[in-house]
């Protein structure tokens, strides 16, 4: 049986989307992953058997291929585990097929007994999916918030991978993770390094620091060493907004 | 049973034919790849099988041998799926040989359920089809658009196997995909970063640039810091000329290759504008790597390379631009052979003439020691300072040009003083592979540079006093070909060669 879940990589600061493919077939048990793996992605074979197993399904005893799509581009990081194990769970008929999971991104890192761990990069991800109209990402827990800062995306925060089966078999709905409106107001009440009280005189330095972070200029500051530049410096964080 | 299906491969920029034979014979159960596959031919072996499968055929559990032939050129990428799956079809029985099938290349990568995804390189895959007069081409739907940019070969757009398969048994026609002619009338729309109108002041600089434009030539502008140099460069893409048809596929060529194809367009429509940075390699700049690749000086074919703050470059990295500056290609040798990549790219160069960057301003005064300025000079050296043909130097602007809010001439009119004299020159070298003057070499030069009496008299005169030597003799002609082009002259005037000399390379102090 033939099954696709989209997950996606990460080339510089943006994301690509990449196709799990995942094929079951009867013959010789073996799982094969293709498509210019790497050792961390390699390894999701064994990462992924165990938390199959250890989340109460069946992990198929045949030939399984996976293929990450398109197939010239190098796949780096264990981000694909979630996915790889979506997929294998749809080709062998213990998730259903359901409109969500053709329209949904998979992301994460697994233990072996299921759960899904902290991913670097989700934040790109999710961006990536905004902009290819995909409606819903799957996402570690721990990393929701991270995936809220992208608006018109649906975040469900998968904490385990039983958690998610159950989720897409329609059994116990997962919630989507409400975007905390004030989190961006937080940022204000912050705890600074250095402030500016702490440095005596220097008030024409000061101002010249007023001007450049109000208008983000660069600015070069010379003199005698112990006149108070590193501490000055280390201050300007306080004027940011 | 044998079986062979054709296919191509990337050499460089061009398409080498790539024959895949498939032999399946009866013993142990083994499916094995020959012919120098890298990692992602290898991996073919699992999408073949699982896309077989899943388009409704039988995948034969047999003694299978794939052989990439020719068995000396690596080959790399997932093009080879398709026509492995083709090859391996017709072997086990599943395909009928017939005339149409041995006269088709197959190109492109497979999903596990048979569908054909987007492969990279497929103009020069269908550029090679047309020259060896192979009639029909299946490539990936997706790619359609690009195959068809070149005349000569029948594209079939395919969307899965199972379709081809289909069409192949004669069950069901693929519809023959037709060129959209409109989009090789649409490379005179284009949008520019930058336009003349926004520089105030330089009027001899952006005369200059004009020239340089119109001829293609190099051009390297020298001045204290903050004078407009980088601007000034920025500004050139939005003087030079339409691209020719010819020009806008070689361009599409190389970023096919490099996978830089925009993804809503199969073709470039504006020449490109390259400016890296100085801390690039000698491969990121000329190309190269293990496995080679186009480098900037390629991905800068037929439009420009802007080399901001010449002297920091590498000095190895910038002698490597000598030779393609003056052949207009590079040539990459490797162990398994050499690979040519085009690099006829015009060069805007800026520098300062100092490392305090003043020397020679008349307002400020340059604080570096003799030794400090001849040091920070000879880090371009004298060969490749020579193969550029507009010097210039960018003086500080004052106040009262960059404060006048008059009318200052916009990219417009100056592109289309440019176009003009590029057509001129189009017309002159029909018949030859030269686009414009630049190009020229000394025969040529001979041949199309007629100068009247005064023009002669005058040359002769600079070559004697200035003691210029025989390239900066060719150089000066070619220039003042250009200037007369622009002054639409067909013969060059005693004028012409004059502005022509000025812009000779100044040395040292």
């Amino acid at each position: 049986m033939l099954a696709m879940v989209r997950s996606c990589a990460i080339i510089g600061l943006d994301g690509a989307l990449v196709e799990v493919e995942v094929d079951i077939t009867n013959g010789l048990a073996a799982f094969i992953i293709v498509g210019l793996p790497d050792a961390a992605v390699n390894e999701a074979k064994e990462r992924v058997r165990s938390a199959v197993k250890n989340s109460g399904c069946l992990f198929p005893f045949k030939h399984i291929t996976v293929n990450l799509a398109p197939a010239d581009l190098r796949k780096e990081g264990p981000a694909y585990d979630l996915p790889i194990a979506v997929g294998i769970l749809f080709a062998s008929g213990q998730i259903n097929p359901n409109e969500e999971l053709e329209n949904a991104l998979f992301l994460g890192e697994l233990s072996l007994d299921g759960t899904v761990r902290h991913t670097n990069g989700i934040l790109p991800m999710v961006a990536l999916a905004r902009e290819k109209h995909v409606k819903a990402v799957f996402v570690p827990a721990v990393d929701a918030v991270e995936a809220t800062l992208i608006e018109g995306v649906t975040v469900y925060p998968v904490e385990t991978l039983g958690q998610l089966i159950a989720h897409l078999n329609g059994i116990k709905q997962l919630e989507p993770y409400t975007r905390d409106p004030h989190i961006l107001d937080n940022v204000k009440e912050a705890l600074y390094l250095q402030n500016m009280s702490s440095v005596r005189g220097q008030e024409h330095v000061k101002r010249a620091l007023e001007v450049a972070a109000s208008g983000g200029h660069n600015i070069l500051m010379s003199g005698p060493p112990g006149s108070g530049k590193t501490l000055l410096a280390r201050t300007t964080v306080g004027y940011q907004n | 049973m044998l079986a062979m299906a054709r296919s191509c491969a990337i050499v460089g920029l061009d398409g080498a034919l790539v024959e895949v034979e498939v032999d399946i014979s009866n013993g142990l159960a083994a499916f094995m790849i020959v012919g120098l596959p890298d990692a992602a031919v290898n991996e073919a072996k699992e999408r073949v099988r699982a896309a077989i499968k899943n388009s409704g055929c039988l995948f034969p559990y047999k003694h299978i041998t794939v052989n990439l032939a020719p068995a000396d050129l690596r080959k790399e990428g997932p093009a080879y799926d398709l026509p492995i799956a083709v090859g391996i079809l017709l072997a086990s029985g599943q395909l009928t040989s017939d005339e149409v099938l041995r006269d088709s290349l197959f190109l492109g990568e497979l999903s596990l359920d048979g569908g054909i995804r987007h492969t990279n390189g497929i103009l020069p895959m269908v550029a090679l089809a047309s020259e060896r007069r192979i009639k029909a081409v299946f490539v990936p739907a997706v790619d359609a658009a690009e195959a068809t940019l070149v005349k000569g070969t029948t594209v079939y757009p395919v969307e899965t196997l199972g379709q081809l398969v289909a069409h192949l048994n004669k069950e069901r026609q693929i519809e023959p995909y037709q060129r959209d002619m409109s989009l090789l009338e649409n490379i005179h729309e284009a949008v520019y970063l930058q336009d003349m109108s926004s520089v105030r002041g330089q009027e001899h600089v952006k005369r200059a640039l004009e020239v340089a434009a119109s001829g293609g030539h190099n051009i390297l502008m020298s001045g204290p810091p903050g004078c407009g140099k980088t601007l000034l460069a920025r500004t050139v893409s939005s003087i030079l000329p339409r691209m020719v048809i010819e020009e806008a596929l070689e361009i599409t060529k190389v970023y096919s290759v490099s996978g830089m194809l925009p993804s809503d367009t199969p073709l470039i429509l504006q020449r490109p504008f390259r400016s890296p940075h100085h801390t690039t390699s000698h491969a990121g700049l000329v190309g190269g790597g293990r496995l080679p690749r186009p480098g900037e000086i390629s991905l800068a074919h037929r439009g420009v390379l802007f080399l901001d703050e010449l002297p920091e470059f590498g000095q190895n990295v910038l002698e490597v631009l000598r030779q393609p500056l003056e052949d207009k290609v590079v040539t990459i040798s490797r162990a398994q052979g050499a690979v040519t990549y085009p690099a006829n790219f015009m060069l805007v160069a800026a520098q300062n003439p100092c490392p305090c960057g003043f020397y020679g301003d008349p307002v400020r005064e340059c604080t570096c020691s003799v030794t400090a300025i001849t040091r920070y000079q000879k880090r371009v050296s004298g060969p490749l300072l020579d193969r550029i043909d507009i010097h210039v130097e960018v003086p500080r602007v004052d106040y009262e040009k960059l404060a006048d809010k008059r009318k200052v001439e916009d990219s417009a009119t100056i592109r289309a003083r440019v176009q003009a004299a590029r057509e001129r020159q189009l017309l002159r070298f029909t018949g030859t592979k030269l686009t414009c003057n630049a190009e020229m070499g000394p025969a040529e030069v001979r041949d199309f540079c007629q100068v009247d009496a005064s023009a002669e008299k005058l040359l002769k005169a600079a070559m004697q006093q200035l003691h210029l030597s025989a390239r900066a003799f060719h150089r000066a002609l070619k220039l003042a070909r250009s200037i007369a082009d622009l002054a639409e002259s067909e013969t060059i005037a005693a004028n012409h060669v004059a502005e022509a000399i000025q812009y000779r390379p100044r040395m040292g102090t």
